[in-house]
């Protein structure tokens, strides 16, 4: 049966430590409307199923076509970016919308994902050129890899991998998924590989690509389809490598 | 206790190693040899003998299966700490072998405390005669039994899918394909290992298969000692 109307539960916070609380709203069905169409509506008038006025709901966007990952959240119960998360896709009952887990919440559906970026510097995710004279040309590059560079490139750092992740939480120092792929993709880039060792050992330690334990969930949710499974097995071989060569002095 | 960055990789690397050598080796080994069980109980006991009378064998069990397995029992307790399991909201089915690899684990601390300690330690086991008496006996109470069908299956299951993930951490599979193909060869090891491990236990109580041997193996009455004169 089409849904005629379109019934939201949202999970919202109002300050970083406040106690979280649950609202209901509800609003005429349109077609192609996706969730942040909704949550739009919703701060148009921002009033409760019940009638009751509220806040309008706080949550981060800004590409709006599922690029800048900034808009994820849990689409019931589902990391996903809500841009483009449709409605019509959606079974015919009331869409719940939370922040996503693993993150500090700001508010409402806004989180802070600093510890993502954090790890994308740990692992020095960039290719190190100083600027200060042109250096020519790169490397040229085979177009089999190009075409892996390009599937580890579009990352958007949006942390659907590190939300389901049971190896990325409080209790672990696990930088995730998502920087540890980046290691794969610039450590086979020809300039960025003059730092490979660099980028290995920052993996190597505490935090690092052994906390993680195979569950593979991340490579489930991305929604870039990154093969980020095959990126630790290239990296546990990688780091392999290194580990023997320090161990028997190299 | 904290330790060098370097140094907890190499504690990780080693507890992915220890777990396929020593331990998953004297997996290997320890039921072949209790699968001597299904040629009699004085082939088993002879067997049991040959073990505890190698040379050096002190050394050997110290070195070669107590220290390892303490040191994977107390890296893996501390990594199962580590982890925040979420199959109610991410029921994939790597998911599940995540959650089933940690929950074996723990339930073989358990297993192996009781299994070591009434087979080894138990005043029972240090006076009776014959180890294979012995063990019929134990495994005579269903409870028993079944607490040591689930221990076997445990084992065979945390072994079987530590491979798979032996095989990620080493780099020796990278591909998604060749990912996929580790875990049925794994899945095929835990089956396979888990038939051979009940069948041991079965042939205690006398309703042990004979399988795969080139030779009529000696009736599996439990009830003549001296049955090796048969074989
Ligand atoms: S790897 Fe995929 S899921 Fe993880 S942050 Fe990048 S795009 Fe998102
Ligand atoms: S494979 Fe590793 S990084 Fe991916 S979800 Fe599992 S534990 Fe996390
Ligand atoms: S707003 Fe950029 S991914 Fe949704």
């Amino acid at each position: 049966m089409a849904r005629t109307t379109i019934e939201l539960r949202i999970k919202r916070q109002d300050t970083p430590t406040a106690a979280p609380y649950w609202e209901e709203f509800s609003m005429p069905w349109r077609a192609n409307m996706n969730v942040i169409s909704c949550l739009m509506e919703i701060r148009k008038r921002p009033v409760t199923r019940a009638g009751q006025k509220t806040t309008p709901i706080a949550w981060d966007a800004s590409c709006l076509e599922e690029v800048c990952g900034s808009c994820t959240m849990l689409v019931n119960g589902k990391p996903c970016q809500s841009c483009t998360q449709l409605v019509d896709k959606l079974p015919d009952a009331p869409i719940v919308l939370e922040p996503l887990t693993k993150f500090p919440i700001v508010r409402d559906l806004q989180v802070d994902r600093t510890r993502m970026f954090e790890g994308l510097k740990q692992v020095k995710a960039w290719i190190a050129i100083d600027g200060t004279h042109d250096l020519g040309p790169g490397p040229r590059v085979s177009e089999s890899e190009r075409e892996i560079a390009y599937a580890f490139s579009r990352c958007m750092t949006c942390g659907c991998c590190m939300e389901v992740c049971p190896q990325f939480n409080d209790r672990s120092d696990f930088i995730g998924p998502a920087p540890l792929a980046q290691v794969r993709l610039f450590n086979a880039h020809p300039t960025g590989h003059m730092n490979a060792r660099e980028r290995l050992e920052s993996i190597m330690g505490r935090g690092g690509l052994s906390e993680c334990g195979n569950a593979q969930n991340c490579v489930e949710v991305c929604p870039k389809e990154i093969p980020l499974t095959e990126a630790f097995g290239e990296l546990g071989r990688q780091t392999t490598g290194l580990w023997l060569k320090k161990l028997f002095g190299g | 206790m904290r330790v060098s960055d370097s140094t907890y990789y190499t504690l990780k690397r080693l507890h992915s190693l220890s777990g396929v050598v020593p331990i998953g080796a004297f997996l290997l080994e320890h039921f072949l040899t209790n699968s001597r069980a299904l040629q009699g109980a004085a082939a088993f006991d002879r067997a049991a003998a040959e073990l505890a009378g190698l040379p050096y064998v002190v050394l050997l069990e110290a070195g070669g299966i107590w220290m390892p397995i303490l040191f994977h029992m107390v890296l893996g307790i501390l990594i199962a700490t580590t982890s925040q399991a979420n199959l109610d909201r991410h029921g994939y089915a790597r998911n599940w072998h995540y959650s089933l690899q940690r929950f074996s684990g723990l339930f073989l601390v358990l297993y192996l405390v009781y299994h070591t300690w009434s087979t080894r330690f138990s005043a029972e086991a240090m006076s009776a005669p014959s180890l294979f008496a012995y063990m019929r006996e134990h495994l005579s109470h269903p409870g028993v039994f079944a607490f040591y069908v689930l221990g076997v299956i445990a084992a065979c299951y945390h072994f079987g899918n530590g491979l798979f993930g032996f095989a990620i951490h080493w780099g020796l599979v990278t591909s998604r394909s060749a990912q996929r193909w580790a875990g049925r060869a794994a899945m095929a090891v835990v089956v396979v290992l888990s038939l051979v491990g009940i069948n041991a236990l079965l042939a205690f109580t006398g309703h042990g298969l004979n399988l795969f041997q080139k030779h009529a193996p000696p009736p599996a009455d439990v009830t003549v000692m001296n049955a090796s004169e048969h074989r």
